[in-house]
């Protein structure tokens, strides 16, 4: 079976060793300067450095987008800055200002080029132009079909599918919206997402919504039901979009997709649960669907209210110890619970523990009834051993299956 | 002289445009090229082009879009039959045409399409050195970056002066998904969606939606210095707008060619035309640059 690389986002480095923790073969990461996502964290020199070092213990990959589309005025520097992410050996840079392969070629860099999704490869013969100018691995557009993707797999040329997240509403690279409405340069960082605004619609001067509004906002992407087929098409890399999401939401992804990636490679009857469906459904804020996998999507496939997003309490905290004498898990707080609730605790050895909670205790070994102070440390009692880095939410699973 | 170039309009009103010191037409072919008021049909390509030589223009055919797999035997085909046909050359964005063209190994000139994503001289130059001689500029830069990339770079350009600008193209249906989730069966195609006071017109067809700009860009002003850094070509972009209206921008853009030097004339000759056409019309980015970083 095609061994197929998870690739997870990280905006910072404590997110980038959580993706590794759970999973991640690989994370992409951006640097303070020419990434997209200006208003992620982001990484400087150092911070790569860190980061690499981290992932290469493990042998994981870290690769760096330089992913804006350039002005004139963003030339200078982007040599010295090209220079240095080579000198510390990432795995990879992520681009699509194709001027990038001249300078890697004329000065001999030791940089592997993945090109963008900004790009918006769909077939065969943009992959093999590019596979021509020395593209090892093509991020293929949002908007392939499977029929797109085979045929660009055919081309011989590595592929990168994004198989989970947030969606564009139009061709990536190819939108302005921001740069026209918000005099934000969506092609630089500040896309101020305005696909998921609400409009007024208009035939000439006759408006046409009368208690609504119109919108163009998508659904998210999830490619759960086809990863097994995905993995049969020989795709090299699933992506997960989001270097701006929280660390509950890339672990939890991560640890789905880890485990149903595993099985398959294990079993190739392998059938996904129920259970799983429900933890991506939970986890994100939006609804998702397969999107162009199998052609155009259709109306069910957006919204027409705009930000439609379901906001949940669902994580509950992060386990920071476990003391095996008092069987107690020691944990970070981050959403209320309290004693009598049932919770989960989740975590990258395929642990899926559920706890009856028989006692809050706070920092000063009082009992209290109510854990309602986000980041305070407790005590939970627990027989079952947990780990250091394992992740509590609600038990919705019980409640829902 | 810097060359002017229109989108071909509809049959009728061709012999009017030609009457026009004009340049050249950018011809849209049905289901290869997106935003023109008319296509041209695969089997009038001969004709219509033998048309427009005969009168002693250019002729420039557009592949502005993006192209799935299903699309690439009938591009192929259709570049084959190009090869044939006297054109100056083929306009493209999607990297899929050049690759077509060299493996086939056709003469046909290529002319890059920034499309949003070509904002500097150097992915410019990229593309020079695959022996694409001219290039048309972004909408979203400067009239002082076009000039940096037009001095820096051998790359012959060109760069839209008037007209509605695209600002995204989307291969969902977003009209239709809309009045099927209303249950609503008739509708138009081209409407308007507004927001902060400004309506945006949005037109699905060929199977894709695109969003365009609330005003009309009118680059009338910036000619000059256009004409004076030696830009190649500038393309006045009628989509959307009604044809006789757009009959008057181009007489005043080719009356501008004429006597670029003269201020005087260009401020009157702006005034004519924002008078004539009544559209609501401004700069876009020729004088405004965009926000880089949001924090």
């Amino acid at each position: 079976m095609n061994k197929v690389e998870l690739l997870a986002p990280a905006g910072n480095l404590e997110r980038l060793k959580w993706a590794i923790d759970y999973g991640a073969d690989a994370v992409y990461i951006g640097g303070y300067k020419y990434s997209l996502r200006a208003n992620a964290i982001n990484f400087s020199i150092d911070e790569i450095k860190k980061g690499l070092e981290y992932a290469h213990k493990f042998n994981k990959k870290v690769y760096v987008t330089v992913n804006i589309l350039f002005h004139n005025e963003e030339l200078d520097g982007i040599l010295d800055y090209l220079k240095e992410l080579a000198e510390i050996g990432v795995d990879a840079i992520i681009s699509s200002d194709v001027f990038i392969l001249d300078l890697i070629k004329e000065n001999n860099l030791n940089l592997e080029f993945h090109l963008s999704t900004q790009n918006s490869t769909l077939n065969s013969m943009t992959a093999r132009f590019f596979k021509n100018e020395g593209v090892k691995r093509v991020v293929l557009a949002r908007e392939c079909s499977k029929e797109d993707i085979k045929s660009i797999i055919d081309e011989g040329i590595d592929t990168e599918v994004f198989i989970h997240g947030a969606m564009c509403m139009g061709y990536s690279g190819r939108c302005t919206l921001s740069n026209y409405i918000t005099n934000r340069d969506s092609n630089r960082g500040g896309c101020a997402q305005v696909c998921r605004w609400v409009f007024d619609l208009y035939d000439k001067n006759k408006k046409l919504n009368k208690d609504d509004y119109f919108a163009i906002a998508p659904k998210d992407l999830c490619y759960l039901d086809n990863i097994k087929e995905l993995i049969d098409m020989g795709v090299k890399s699933f992506k997960i979009e989001g270097r701006m999401k929280s660390i509950y939401y890339i672990s939890t992804l991560l640890n789905v997709y880890r485990k149903v990636i595993d099985e398959y490679n294990k079993d190739e009857n392998y059938v996904i649960s129920k259970e799983d469906k429900i933890i991506l459904d939970r986890c994100a804020n939006r609804e998702s669907s397969n999107q162009y996998f199998n052609g155009k999507p259709d109306e069910k496939d957006q919204y027409y209210m705009a930000r439609e997003e379901q906001t949940n309490q669902d994580f509950l905290g992060v386990v920071l110890d476990y003391d095996k004498k008092e069987k107690e898990i020691v944990l970070e707080q981050r959403n209320y619970f309290k004693v009598g609730d049932t919770i989960n605790v989740f975590g990258p050895n395929n642990k899926n523990i559920f706890i009856k909670v028989k006692y809050i205790k706070n920092e000063d070994g009082e009992y209290v009834n109510e854990a309602n102070h986000p980041k305070e440390i407790l005590r939970v009692f627990s027989e079952e051993i947990v780990d250091k880095h394992d992740l509590i939410r609600v038990d919705f699973l019980n409640k829902v299956c | 002289m810097t060359k002017i170039y229109v989108p071909l309009p509809k049959k009728k009103y061709t012999d009017f445009y030609l009457e026009q010191n004009i340049d050249g037409f950018f011809l849209g072919i049905e289901k290869f090229s997106i935003n023109f008021n008319s296509y041209v049909k695969e089997e009038d390509l001969k004709d219509t082009i033998d048309y427009i030589k005969n009168n002693n223009k250019e002729v420039y055919i557009s592949f502005n879009k993006l192209f799935l797999q299903k699309d690439v035997d009938k591009i192929t085909k259709l570049l084959l039959k190009i090869n044939e046909l006297n054109v100056d050359g083929v306009i493209f964005c999607d990297a899929a045409i050049y690759e077509i063209v060299k493996e086939n190994g056709l003469n046909i000139n290529l002319i890059i399409d920034s499309y949003h994503v070509i904002n500097n001289y150097k992915t410019f130059d990229f593309w020079l050195k695959k022996g694409v001689k001219k290039g048309i500029l972004s909408t979203e830069i400067t009239i002082n970056e076009m000039i940096e990339i037009n001095n820096k770079s051998d790359m012959k350009f060109g760069s839209y002066l008037y007209g509605y600008l695209n600002m995204i193209t989307s291969s969902r249906s977003l009209i239709s998904n809309y009045f099927k989730h209303k249950k609503i069966t008739e509708y138009n195609n081209k409407l308007l969606m507004e927001v902060n006071d400004e309506k945006y017109p949005i037109v699905e067809e060929n199977d894709e939606t695109n969003i365009f700009s609330s005003k009309v860009l009118n680059g009338i002003k910036y000619f000059p210095e256009l004409i004076e850094n030696n830009i190649d070509f500038i393309i006045l972009n009628d989509y959307l707008l009604d044809p006789i209206k757009f009959y008057n921008v181009i007489e005043a853009f080719t009356a501008i060619r004429r006597n670029y030097a003269d201020k005087e004339f260009l401020n009157k000759l702006d005034e004519v035309v924002k008078l004539n056409t009544e559209y609501d019309t401004y700069d876009a980015f020729l004088n405004k640059k965009t926000i880089y970083k949001v924090k």
